[in-house]
């Protein structure tokens, strides 16, 4: 689809609107913008899940991706709904598209250092399954590092590369084996990504999008700008997402 | 392609050790297709807007496809009104207002005279406007001026805002630059038309590509493409074709 010799896969995407000005849709607008941009796969959470209802927007995801084989879904769970985060654990456990998790720490509210934080962390670590977790500034950096740390099972994608704390988030992830690395974000600041891989190697930087919060393009455009090895940019792009997630993704 | 990069920096930033030189500038701009950028000093954002208006202005000097903004930092007020005079003699093509770099709110009284003062020399004023209201207290301060302002550091969560004051204001403009969401330049050009938009980057600071690829992949039509690249800008801020210089 890209005319890449590698496959593409966005290991951040959202279905659903968001409350600013844009053009939205639903699961349709993944799909047109993967193929606009050339996305050979994406994997994407619920924004009905994330910013309304959890249970509702995970179901409404599952049915949305249950025929496209480009598609993969995070389950949403939520630190102050613990058992309700079980439960919908356990109702999507064997949907074989379902391929992680996705935490917002701050539709949560909740902190990387709050007691709920590490019991959902806990259950997660259980599951076999890497986590997406929205991570912006220092102090959320330093707090999922310790994290990551006391659960070393877990994989762990820092949605964002921590924003403007992109620094530390690199920091962290060299210290701690188990983080990856997306640098999805709207003001990009040349030199992240050559900077994560110089310090982590290609194996732990992800390509995602923010899409369809974000037009694919912008990060595609972000990546592309950065100066990266041909070797490394195939795992950059997607060879990591594939082996991480265990995906099994065909690329024309 | 002709495209100008209205939002340019170099200097050094205490905050980042990236190399922000004017070197890299233009290495990005030759690697990147960018045929001329409006630029300004980091000295004169952070520390010294005179000494760094001359850099800028000796900077230019030195490279053509390269045009002098002078940063007017409200904070220096009585002297910073001088230092609007100074430079529009110089040949400086616009002035930079950046509260969020440098600590003032956009209801400043400062910020409305040395509006005010640039609006007499009747060259641009490029604006930031970062934060929700922003937009519309410039509106507000800028009542009577109509000289062009160009509003910058609008990012997605903002633009319905810059959106509504540009619809109530003609001579409003708006800096491209961080819009990234699906439909947002289509939506801007049905909104307020092409012709009051511009593409500003913010490199070495930002990459550059991200974007101008947005404007090359939005569903726009050619000459509106064209002219958000680079025509507007040569019309407001009235460059010369390079080889006219």
């Amino acid at each position: 689809m890209s005319g890449a010799a590698y496959p593409i896969v966005d290991v951040h995407q959202h279905s659903g609107p968001w409350p600013f000005a844009g053009k939205w849709g639903g699961i349709e607008q993944n799909l047109r913008y993967m193929e606009r941009r050339g996305l050979d796969a994406a994997i994407i959470s619920s924004t009905e899940a994330i910013v309304d209802d959890m249970v509702a927007g995970n179901r409404r995801l599952a049915e949305d991706i249950a025929d496209h084989d480009s598609l993969y879904a995070y389950l949403t769970v939520n630190p102050r709904y613990l058992d309700l985060s079980r439960r919908e654990i356990e109702t999507y456990r064997d949907v074989l598209h379902f391929v992680g998790f996705k935490v917002h720490t701050s539709y949560s509210a909740t902190g990387m250092g709050e007691p709920r934080m590490a019991d959902l962390f806990a259950l997660l670590e259980e599951q076999g399954k890497p986590l997406l977790i929205h991570t912006w500034g220092a102090g959320a950096v330093r707090g999922l590092a310790g994290l990551a740390q006391r659960h070393p099972r877990l994989p762990i994608v820092i949605a964002h590369a921590g924003g403007d704390a992109w620094r530390e988030a690199i920091e962290a992830a060299r210290h701690t084996p188990s983080l990856y690395l997306d640098f999805a974000i709207s003001s990009p600041e040349r030199g992240r990504i050559e900077r994560a891989i110089a310090a982590l190697g290609p194996q732990r930087v992800m390509f995602g999008s923010d899409a369809t919060l974000f037009d694919p393009l912008y990060m595609l455009s972000c990546f592309a700008e950065a100066e990266i090895a041909a070797q490394d940019r195939a795992l950059v792009m997607g060879g990591n997402a594939l082996r991480v997630f265990g995906l099994a993704v065909s690329h024309p | 392609m002709d495209v100008v990069d209205i939002g340019t920096f170099f200097g050094v930033r205490p905050a980042t050790d990236q190399d922000l030189s004017s070197e890299t500038l233009l290495h990005l701009m030759a690697r990147n297709g960018i045929t001329e950028a409006l630029t300004c000093s980091l000295k004169a954002i952070q520390f010294d807007a005179t000494a760094g208006n001359d850099e800028t202005l000796a900077l230019c000097q030195a490279h053509p496809n390269l045009y002098p903004v002078a940063v007017v930092d409200p904070r220096q007020a009585p002297d910073c009104y001088a230092e609007v005079g100074r430079c529009a003699k110089l040949g400086f093509v616009a002035f930079r207002l950046l509260r969020e770099y440098q600590g003032w709110a956009i209801a400043n009284q400062a910020h409305a005279h040395v509006l005010r003062a640039i609006a007499e020399t009747g060259l641009p004023a490029i604006v930031h406007v970062p934060a929700s209201g922003d937009a519309t207290a410039l509106l507000g301060l800028t009542s009577g001026i109509e000289s062009p302002i160009v509003m910058a550091s609008v990012s997605y969560a903002v633009l319905s805002e810059a959106l509504a004051v540009m619809a109530d204001a003609p001579h409003f403009m708006l800096e491209a630059h961080r819009i990234c969401l699906p439909g947002q330049i289509e939506l801007m050009v049905e909104q307020v038309g092409a012709e009051r938009l511009m593409f500003g980057s913010w490199a070495p600071l930002h990459a550059q590509r991200p974007s101008m690829d947005m404007l090359l992949g939005a569903e726009i039509d050619e000459a509106s493409q064209a002219a958000i690249l680079g025509g507007n800008a040569r019309r407001v801020f009235r460059l010369e074709q390079e080889e006219g210089r």
